[in-house]
């Protein structure tokens, strides 16, 4: 590497960590409370969060003129949370996995709207709990949400509603 | 429940009134569904009630007080636990596993010298292999009644083990294999 090549390497490394610590400033309390929603489980979220600002930092080192938005933060973390999500399942088939049931649906003890959410995703398919928390909780419109998750609105708005009937079935149980 | 044919319609349509993005047309749409459709009507609820199940989220969102712990983008996560690693570490469970249900008397444990003129330590269940001067191998043996096995543990100045020899075997080879890798990992700190 040539020193000026070099040189040019660090700007963009100074770069990068400058751009990347100012999302994380603005952005990992909120994407670590959104994972930890859909992990259920705080040290996962954690480490998807790392992992997310990690991967932006690694694409902002590469190419320091690319746009990095919030939406590409939620995108890389929903796609990450939803692969860890497929994998527990398949670990849920085994007949040794006995740690991984729903004893820590406790997030925030202090809220029964948060129980019974919490209740609900755990209930939901992957791509349906994205959608609701995308929307619901995060606060994207269906098409931005859509954009993130490959699909179209009107796939959003379904699992959306699929998944607010789960938690109206929820909400009744407890009031009976 | 079955839903009828036009009933994804009405899905997508909820989700737009629970989203808060459906207009007039489309809570019309909505309306006039349920109101020929008591499936859809008990599925999904009509608008208020969408509207009261979708608050939900939101109060949770604004409740949440969970603060995550604030972590260094770049900082180095622990590095994996190498097979080697996890091979000694199963090797000396099953040692530990075989002595522990192993249905006959737990064998006494004793020590004696390699050679007269060699220092050495002894390895006890209760306490780690003692230096006397500054030992070059360590001997140490388990004696059933019928079978004492023997090892010969060699090690360097600074108490790392560099080899190790099964000098009378115990008639388990996995076992005095697992004795021996364990025997491995272990350092003895030089007195």
């Amino acid at each position: 590497m040539t020193l000026q090549a070099e040189s040019f390497s660090l700007d963009a490394a100074t770069r990068a960590q400058a751009r990347v610590d100012t999302m994380v400033r603005e952005y990992q309390t909120k994407l670590a409370r959104y994972l930890r929603r859909m992990l259920n489980d705080a040290e996962a979220a954690l480490d998807v969060t790392q992992d997310v600002f990690l991967s932006a930092y690694r694409m902002l080192r590469s190419d320091p003129d690319r746009e990095l938005t919030a939406g590409w933060l939620y995108r890389a973390a929903t796609n990450a949370a939803i692969s860890q999500l497929r994998r527990r399942k398949l670990l849920r088939m085994l007949p040794l996995d006995r740690e991984l049931d729903t004893a820590a649906w406790r997030v925030d003890e202090r809220s029964n709207a948060s129980l019974d959410l919490q209740s609900a995703l755990a209930k939901l398919r992957p791509e349906q709990s994205a959608a609701l928390l995308l929307t619901s909780y995060a606060g994207y419109s269906s098409a931005e949400a859509a954009a993130m998750l490959g699909t179209t609105p009107d796939a959003v708005r379904q699992r959306v509603c699929r998944a607010m009937r789960i938690l109206r079935e929820i909400m009744n149980e407890e009031h009976e | 429940m079955k839903l009828g044919v036009h009933c994804g319609r009405a899905e997508t349509l909820a989700g737009a009134i629970a989203l808060g993005e459906a207009n007039e047309s489309e809570r019309k749409e909505y309306r006039a569904h349920v109101a020929a459709c008591p499936s859809c009507l008990t599925a999904n609820g009509g608008e208020r009630e969408i509207e009261r199940v979708m608050a939900l989220a939101v109060t949770a969102r604004d409740e949440e007080r969970w603060e995550p712990a604030t972590r260094s983008v770049t900082l180095r996560r622990s590095r994996p636990v190498g097979v080697a690693r996890w091979g000694a570490v199963a090797a000396t469970a099953a040692a530990f596993a075989f002595a522990i249900f192993n249905p006959q008397p737990h064998p006494a444990v004793s020590h004696r010298p390699a050679n007269g003129s060699e220092a050495v330590a002894a390895l006890t269940t209760q306490s780690a292999p003692r230096h006397e001067q500054q030992a070059e191998s360590l001997v140490f043996e388990t004696s059933p009644a019928h079978q004492p096995a023997l090892f010969a543990l060699s090690t360097d100045r600074s108490g790392k083990p560099t080899s190790c020899r099964i000098v009378r075997t115990s008639g388990f080879r996995s076992l005095d294999g697992a004795v021996c890798r364990a025997a491995m990992q272990t350092r003895t700190p030089n007195r």
